[in-house]
């Protein structure tokens, strides 16, 4: 009757296992990948940032050549590193040693170190900078048993149960062995389970500890063994096991313990490696090599003692093996890095996945972010805004008990692509994304959409008034004043713009039309309800800086106005391509206009507002735009070359006054930030596009030059369509081009 | 004999500066890359490569990685162009067939190779 009872219960449990065993067997937690860093002869490099990226991912310093993936050797002149294999749904490439020699700022070489052949450009890994957690927050890398070499799967029998494949799930003999050992002691020191009694037990059961709870767990070792083969057992054994804990977060199987422990795949792992690994299933974190090195190797060399005893390894092999000194690749605790992009980044993962999905699929996501232009920009906001903070303490115009706030915003103008984002200053206190969240006023930032909306009539030499006037808004008087007083009653586009005179925008936008400057506004993308007001022109409403500096992209990027990039490619736990973004960029303003508004800019840079920009350090062609607005509440900078647009915003979350301009806040973290990644800016002049035509002008009354009596010309660009004619020679010089004519006209006609 | 040589100085001094702007022309057309450009370039070619293998996924993402280079690498636009049309997704190929024109505007050879891609995307348009 026992029997029977026992086999009706095998065959319920067996549905049971059936029904675990063939549906998704773990939650494998989705990961979020940075870009891959390209590096190349000639590339300006920040070595700091570059070594802490490669320690990052995973390498490991040691003194000599890197013999092996993950080794690293730096010295003054170069890196050498051994790379990890590169595996990106683009592209796979096994690791090799590589020696990357610098000079000193500037990479100088790029060689193998096995062959010397140089390397015209080098694709490095990208960073894995999140995981999708569920509740039991576990990380694991799966392993197929095909992949798991003989000596780990032995190292594992000899620790857990060296009669693994001769048993039938239960092993009476290990049990008896239990037995009389623990009987000797006096105290528990063997266990008899079997390792499929332990998945069993892993697997279905909860921890308790019973008779009832052992007898089921028998019975279903039983019922298992006779289901699935040996090696399937084993795989899934081998992918379960709990090995050790990486901060709140699990490391489970031996795939993620591979790598946790020893920074490599389960393929490579050395038998003292993999005796190591079968040595933490007793206890992990009590032989953790992280936490008990003597221990971890006291227990390693047991292993590869049974493992020598069983057959399995030589003498030699032990003595070898058992000398070897555990080390171990280190690790840094899943972190929070780039919090508000990610939340950016998740919000539109969730329009595809459920966070349930994400935290069970394994999905592979690629990005954009570039995590040394992150970190850079993250450092950058602190040390500015504590620089602000003390000297705003110290005056005696402090405002406000608030936090000061701040948010960064790094793309490539003409890819879209979002290279960082720092949505506050501190994420822990505040998730409150600035970037893509708040809406603040632009100030002068927003000028520029006023002037390129207006280049059809006017050119960089039109005369605007620079007068004070009363404009009606909603039945209100409103006398907008220029920030500062210098008298001129008229001034040029060009200096209107370089010097945020406020008066001649304003009279611009009057002439122009506040309804063709809203048609532009709206047409760059941004998504604010503007109304046709006259303060309109000088950024009174507020925009979200994202679509602010996906606008002033247009700008840079030649009329071209990409969308906003940050999630690439996802790709699921097999390697298929779920889901890919390319870049998409429109083309919005002609690239003539979009140059002469660049040229505008880059006069901000050189000689007005921005003009602090060239003692911080920055000796590249810059265009840029500085923002203020009324009362100090918002400090804006956006610059640009090229390759790379930055936006920096300063102010404090309730609108107190934050005393200082864009200029003053804003720019310096702008500087700091660019000074800090050379790979990403080729410092390159803007390329000048067809339609533009150059004309001199004369700097002293700001018309053409049309005589040798102007002191001081000056190269002007100007649309082909409304340029001023080119101005006749007059005079000596008229006269001798006209004889030097005739006289060869002479001699052909044989005069 | 006297305007003879005088016309003949003519000439030759006429050769001489026309000479001149040619070398100046030749010396913009050949101006020495920067290693940016030249990184870009190779991306290009791996682009272009993949493109030949049929491999339009990957062609995008190195031609992507060469213009995060070198923005105004405009034969890049071209091979963007042509492996959106090996995707069959004709409208970004003309975006990019458009923004190649933009960019190779003074290159006749590239010029042409751009008009037969746009006249190609035209057919097939139609065909599809």
């Amino acid at each position: 009757m026992a029997l029977i009872g026992v086999g009706i219960y095998g065959w319920h449990l067996s549905g049971k296992v059936e029904k675990r065993f063939s549906s998704r067997r773990w939650s494998i937690p989705s990961k979020v990948f940075s870009d891959t860093l390209l590096l190349y002869p000639g590339q300006h490099i920040n070595r700091t940032l570059f070594q802490e990226k490669l320690k990052r991912l995973g390498y490991r310093k040691v003194s000599g050549l890197p013999k092996k993936k993950g080794d690293m050797q730096i010295n003054r002149k170069g890196t050498r590193v051994f790379l990890n294999d590169l595996k990106t749904p683009w592209k796979k490439r096994a690791g090799f040693p590589v020696n990357v020699q610098f000079d000193p700022n500037t990479i100088k070489s790029i060689a193998r170190q096995d062959n010397g052949k140089s390397i015209p450009l080098l694709e490095i890994e990208p960073e894995e900078i999140k995981l999708f957690f569920g509740r039991e927050r576990e990380s694991r890398r799966l392993v197929s048993i095909q992949k798991v070499p003989e000596h780990f799967i032995r190292a594992v029998m000899a620790a857990e149960d060296h009669r693994f494949f001769q048993h039938w799930g239960i092993d009476p003999r290990g049990i008896l062995r239990a037995l009389i050992t623990n009987l000797r002691h006096g105290a528990i020191r063997q266990g008899g389970s079997t390792i499929t009694q332990q998945l069993a037990k892993n697997y279905f059961l909860t921890p308790a500890r019973s008779l009832l709870r052992k007898f089921q767990e028998a019975v279903l070792a039983i019922v298992m063994e006779f289901k699935y083969s040996k090696h399937d057992i084993l795989e899934i054994y081998l992918n379960e096991i709990y090995l050790g804990q990486k901060g709140s977060v699990a490391v489970n199987g031996i795939g993620e313990a591979a790598y946790f422990y020893f920074g490599k795949p389960v393929e490579e792992v050395s038998l003292s490696e993999a005796a190591t690994i079968a040595g933490l299933i007793k206890a992990p974190n009590h032989y953790s090599p992280y936490k008990d090195k003597a221990a971890c190797l006291k227990r390693r060399n047991l292993i590869l003692t049974a493992m020598q005893s069983r057959g399995w390894i030589s003498e030699a092999q032990l003595q070898a093996h058992s000398k070897t000194p555990v080390i171990t690749a280190g690790y840094t605790i899943f972190g929070n890095q780039a919090p508000y992009f990610m939340d950016y980044l998740t919000q539109q993962l969730t329009s595809l996945y459920k966070p349930e999905e994400l935290a069970s699929l394994g999905l592979s996501i690629y990005t954009t972010l570039d995590p040394q232009v992150q970190m850079a920009a993250e450092k950058a906001l602190k040390k500015e805004l504590s620089r602000l903070e003390v000297k705003a303490t110290a005056s005696t115009h402090t405002s406000s008990n608030q936090k000061l706030q701040g948010a960064i915003l790094v793309m490539q103008p003409k890819t879209g692509h979002i290279l960082a984002m720092v949505g506050g200053r501190n994420y822990s206190k505040s998730q409150f994304n600035r970037i893509t969240q708040s809406r603040r006023q632009p100030g002068s930032a927003f000028k520029p959409f006023v002037y390129v909306a207006g280049l059809d009539t006017i050119t960089p030499i039109t005369m605007l008034s620079n007068t004070p006037k009363t404009y009606k808004i909603g039945g209100k008087n409103w006398a907008p004043k220029n920030f500062e007083r210098h008298g001129k009653k008229q001034v040029s586009v060009r200096s209107a713009l370089e010097n945020s005179e406020n008066l001649a925008t304003v009279d611009l936008a009057m002439q122009i039309g506040l309804e063709s400057i809203i048609e532009t506004a709206i047409r760059l993308g941004f998504s604010t309800s503007f109304k046709p007001y006259p303060s309109l022109s000088l950024g009174s409403f507020e925009v979200i800086p994202l679509e602010l500096a996906r606008a002033y992209c247009a700008f840079a990027a030649g009329g071209m106005m990409p969308y906003p990039l940050g999630l690439k490619a996802v790709v699921d736990e097999n390697g298929q391509v779920l889901e890919r973004r390319h870049l998409n960029i429109e083309r919005l303003i002609s690239p003539a206009k979009a140059f002469i508004i660049t040229s505008l800019l880059r006069g901000v840079v050189e000689t007005g507002t921005a003009k602090t920009l060239g003692n911080k350090g920055i000796s590249w062609p810059v265009a840029g735009k500085t923002g203020t607005t009324n009362n100090f509440r918002d400090a804006w900078f956006i610059g640009y070359t090229p390759d790379i647009l930055a936006l920096v915003w300063v102010g404090y979350d309730n609108g107190d006054t934050i005393k200082a301009t864009g200029a003053q806040a804003a720019l310096p973290i702008w500087a700091q930030l660019m000074k800090a990644i050379p790979h990403q800016i080729s410092r390159k002049d803007f390329r000048v596009p067809d339609g533009i035509v150059t004309r001199m002008i004369c700097s002293e009354d700001g018309k053409p030059v049309v005589s040798e009596n102007c002191a001081k010309p000056r190269k002007e660009f100007f649309l082909a369509e409304n340029a001023p004619p080119q101005p006749r020679p007059r005079g000596a010089i008229q006269g001798v081009f006209e004889k030097l004519i005739k006289g060869i006209k002479d001699i052909f006609n044989g005069d | 004999m006297e305007i003879k040589l005088k016309r003949s100085l003519v000439i030759v001094l006429a050769m001489v500066l026309l000479s001149g702007c040619v070398k100046q022309i030749a010396r913009e057309e050949t101006r020495p890359r920067s290693p940016r450009e030249k990184a870009s370039l190779q991306l290009m070619e791996e682009g272009r490569r993949l493109l030949d293998e049929d491999q339009p996924d990957q062609a995008i993402r190195s031609l992507e990685q060469s213009l995060s280079l070198n923005p105004d690498n405009g034969p890049c636009y071209y091979f963007l162009a042509e492996a959106w049309i090996q995707k069959g997704n004709f409208s970004e190929a003309r975006q990019f067939n458009s923004l190649a024109e933009n960019y190779l505007k003074k290159d006749k050879s590239w010029m042409a190779r751009v008009v037969r891609q746009a006249d190609k995307i035209d057919g097939m348009e139609k065909k599809y």
